[in-house]
């Protein structure tokens, strides 16, 4: 069986290291990418079975990329979850209006990450 | 635990990376460009540290960067305006945030209340346009606004009377059982509960899959299920992406409770209608069952209807349809779920629904092939994905040093092989000089590119001086203005890291002693706004940078008193304006006045010309009486190679660096005259220059008496020119500086030492040191 790809979006590098760290040591085959456009780009050529998105990022933030992903290409199907540390429901639900699976709500913990990430994928 | 450590390190290096963007961001917020992206940065690099703050547990500095986020949010929609007091509260904000970072990262504790005040404002702002009810606190608040209210019923132990389950959850479909549901212990012991799910039409938009629901609650105990088709339309009418099902879900488990299963449902929540209810523990399985979903809603019959109109194309046709719309990625689990049901109407436990969905087709188009399809491979030419949108690496500075003093080292070697090639061995192997010349290109190539990997704009150092200047002004009650010019000027990164404390250090002694106060500026006609002017601009084979104010020009009577006072000047010297100037670098020159709040903090400006000299720079002053200061740091492009012109002198090689040489000369002896101070002079173009005989200097012997006598044309700081008398010029070439410091002692007027290509060792004649020395000697 194939290691399942993950995308993930985050302009910050302490947590796109955090997140290659929990998920590569989980078994997951990772792609990185520090703003949506650069996350659509990896789309382009990259074929991946969830996508971990930032909100608030510079260039294209997390809502434009998860509508953007799901506009283009057969992305209908292609889990998303939103990173997020909004204590207001905002963000969220602009993210899952947009399109957004489900969110992992930061700081989170390895475990957890895991088993949403399992909760959305196939 | 070191990856722990690793993120750590990964997170205050980002830290200090957004902290100067904040200065940098704040710069320009202050000068009035207050526009929405400025906004952003701002907020996404608070939220980021917060961020990364929130994954270590650094609890204090979650706290107030939240607080302070959120005001930047309210600010961001325009809820709370941006006034200059909400700008100084933020700059201030940084500063907290700065120290919090510190402190987290040197492991120091800080005040427990400390940025409380600042916190508190935050809040108040916060709080001003919002309500007392705003949730500031930093926790992380669970809601569930669902169209249909949670119902949880509590029932007896008594086996459950089909029509009384019938009324109780008929209550709770039209009318919130809101007091049922608070009294409702949490945590059950045992129980058998009903799920009725019903996605709306848009479920699958947002790639969430009841398969998955599904999966996830057979976790959490024994669980039935029922496929609910009477919504699913006619073929023609199909629609791939739409819901048509819905579910009643049986789970027995003896450790459930509403939340986990409410839990299960997080993601579909607004995008479905559950109703989920706790069953008598002592009802049967069966019972239970029937009479929740008898009393529920009075599903089967429709379930029938809408089977029949399915059942009623053949098998093969459905089978057809399922393949056919395999490329438009249908939703399988939602087909396969429907045809089980068709097959089996009964509830079927989620075990056998899972196995008897894994063979067919449908299951097996699960979306990854879908996305597979998007992919074309035959486009991509990166072989990895990681490689894609990569625009840049992180490198330890460490490796990047031990490249560049290799290549140095490779270019003294090469020089030497240079070297090697006398005029015999030029004409016999021709293809071997080629090769050299094209070794020695290549050399040069390479050098300038590792050099380029480690230069960097001084932007980071300015960038922090805008907001200095600001604080200075407050503190002096001064008008000053902070130009900047030149900050794309790139320098090797471990000269930057030496420029900040020097160049914070210049300018506060503008601002303090340079700038005069309003009143005094408008008396003497300037501008009631004093400018300090920081520019970078690259000459030659150095970097200067020039701090310079319109202020008053230094008071020379003062730091000459002051110079007397202390010793650094002898009672009976009589320096020119200029080595006045020059004095206040001298060691042990600090005026009284001159430790202020400010300037002063006990350093005088001889600590900035150390320092400066410690990474191969030098500084000048220059001032003019009324008008103004400007200091001028001459520093090396870079610290580890040095372009230099080789000479003898007394028999010896010495190396003088290029990048201070104006010309060379070559004269007799008798064009040198002596002064009444006893040096010598030079006429160079109707420009006397001093002479320093390096033969006299180094107390050397001259190994030739010849009459002719190679000059060295320096140019020293101010345009100062010094002829530098040799005995022989040998040629340019590049040295690797070896610090003298560090393995002998420090000489005066001697840079360094250095290993020339034939493997003797060079000195490297300090221009200025020299030229210093001489000053001092006539200044006794």
């Amino acid at each position: 069986m194939t290691a399942l790809r993950v995308l993930t979006v985050d302009d910050s590098r302490t947590i796109l290291a955090m997140l290659h760290h929990t998920l590569s040591n989980a078994g997951f085959e990772v792609l990185q990418a520090e703003d949506g456009q650069q996350g659509l780009d990896v789309l382009k050529t990259e074929a991946v079975d969830v996508i971990i998105t930032d909100i608030n990022m510079p260039i294209m933030d997390g809502i434009e990329f998860i509508r953007n992903v799901r506009a283009t290409g057969n992305h209908q199907s292609l889990p998303i979850l939103i990173l997020t540390t909004e204590t207001s429901q905002d963000k969220r639900d602009q993210g899952k209006a947009a399109g957004g699976t489900g969110w992992i709500v930061k700081p989170f913990d390895p475990e957890k990450l895991i088993s949403v990430i399992h909760r959305v994928v196939h | 635990m070191s990856d722990l450590d690793d993120f750590k390190a990964t997170y205050f290096d980002e830290c200090s990376e957004l902290l100067n963007e904040l200065e940098e961001q704040f710069a320009a917020i202050e000068a009035g460009e207050r526009d929405a992206d400025r906004l952003n940065a701002v907020f996404r690099a608070i939220h980021s540290i917060k961020g990364g703050a929130g994954a270590f547990g650094f609890s204090a500095m979650v706290g107030f960067a939240h607080a302070y986020e959120t005001l930047l949010d309210y600010v961001r929609d325009g809820r709370v305006e941006l006034t200059d007091d909400v700008v100084v509260l933020c700059i201030r904000a940084n500063d907290i945030i700065a120290d919090h970072v510190n402190a987290a990262q040197t492991g120091e504790a800080l005040a427990a209340d400390y940025g409380m005040e600042e916190k508190n404002r935050f809040d108040a702002l916060a709080r001003g346009d919002k309500g007392e009810d705003d949730d500031v606190g930093g926790e992380h608040v669970e809601e569930f606004d669902i169209e249909f209210v949670p119902v949880m019923v509590q029932l007896g132990s008594d086996a459950l009377d089909a029509d009384e389950a019938a009324m109780a959850l008929d209550a709770g479909d039209d009318s919130p059982v809101e007091d049922a549901f608070d009294a409702a212990p949490m945590q059950i012991e045992s129980g058998h509960w009903e799920i009725k799910f019903t996605p709306h039409r848009a479920l699958y938009a947002r790639a969430n899959d009841p398969l998955l629901l599904f999966r996830e609650l057979a976790a959490l105990g024994e669980m039935h299920v029922r496929a609910v088709i009477g919504e699913v339309p006619a073929l023609a009418d199909f629609e791939p992406f739409a819901v048509y099902c819905s579910w009643e879900i049986t789970l027995v488990s003896a450790t459930l409770n509403e939340a986990m299963i409410r839990e299960v449902f997080e993601f579909v929540d607004g995008d479905c209608d559950i109703v989920v209810a706790q069953l008598g523990a002592s009802a049967t399985l069966d019972d239970g069952a029937d009479a929740a979903i008898a009393a529920a809603d009075a599903v089967a019959p429709v379930a029938a209807n809408g089977a029949d109109d399915l059942l009623a194309l053949a098998d093969e046709e459905i089978a057809d349809l399922l393949d056919f719309d395999k490329e438009e990625a249908p939703q399988p689990s939602l087909a396969a779920t429907a045809q089980d049901s068709f097959e089996e109407p009964p509830a079927l436990s989620f075990a056998e629904l899972a196995e008897s969905m894994a063979p067919p087709p449908v299951v097996k188009t699960p979306p990854k092939p879908v996305v597979l399809a998007a992919a074309t491979p035959s486009d991509s030419e990166e072989s990895s994905g990681r490689a894609v949108g990569v625009q840049s690496i992180r490198v330890d500075l460490d490796k990047v040093d031990r490249v560049v003093n290799m290549v140095g080292e490779l270019v003294i070697t090469q020089s030497m092989l240079t070297q090697q090639m006398d005029e015999t061995l030029r004409v016999r192997y021709t293809e071997l000089v080629r090769g050299l010349e094209v070794l020695a290109q290549t050399t040069r190539g390479l050098q300038d590119s590792v050099m380029a990997i480690r230069a960097q704009p001084v932007k980071s150092v300015f960038s922090r001086m805008p907001r200095l200047v600001r604080e200075l002004a407050t503190k002096t009650d001064k008008k000053i203005k902070l130009e900047t010019i030149g900050e794309n000027t790139e320098i090797d990164k471990t000269v930057i890291e030496q420029l900040s404390d020097p160049l914070t250090h210049m300018i506060r002694n503008s601002a303090d002693h340079g700038i005069e106060t309003p009143d005094v500026r408008t008396a003497r006609g300037k501008n009631e706004t004093g400018t300090i002017r920081l520019s970078a601009e690259q000459a030659g084979g150095n970097i200067l940078i020039i701090v310079e104010d319109d202020g008053g020009g230094i008071n020379r009577e003062r730091v000459l008193q002051v110079a007397r006072d202390k010793g650094v000047v002898a009672p009976d010297a009589n320096p020119t304006e200029e080595q006045i100037d020059q004095l206040i670098f001298a060691p042990g020159f600090s005026t009284a006045s001159e430790v202020s709040d400010l300037s002063g903090r006990g350093v005088g400006m001889d600590v900035v010309l150390s320092n400066i000299k410690k990474i191969g720079g030098s500084v000048h002053v220059r001032s003019w009486t009324g008008k103004g200061t400007r200091m001028t740091l001459r520093l090396p492009l870079t610290l580890a190679v040095l372009d230099v012109m080789l000479v003898r002198v007394g028999g010896s090689p010495y190396v003088v660096p290029l990048s201070s040489i104006v010309e060379t000369i070559q004269c007799s002896r008798a064009s040198f005259e002596r002064v009444p101070s006893g040096g010598q002079v030079l006429q160079v173009r109707g420009e006397y220059v001093q002479v320093i005989d390096l033969v006299e200097r180094f107390d050397l012997v001259a190994d030739t008496a010849q009459e002719n006598r190679f000059v060295v044309l320096c140019e020293a700081e101010g345009s100062h020119k010094v002829a530098l008398v040799v005995d022989d010029i040998i040629g340019q070439q590049q040295v690797v500086i070896k610090s003298l410091e560090e393995n002998f002692q420090s000489v005066e007027g001697v840079a360094g030492g250095t290993i020339l290509g034939d493997g003797n060792v060079a000195l490297i004649v300090d221009v200025q040191g020299l030229k210093t020395s001489i000053i001092q000697k006539s200044a006794a």
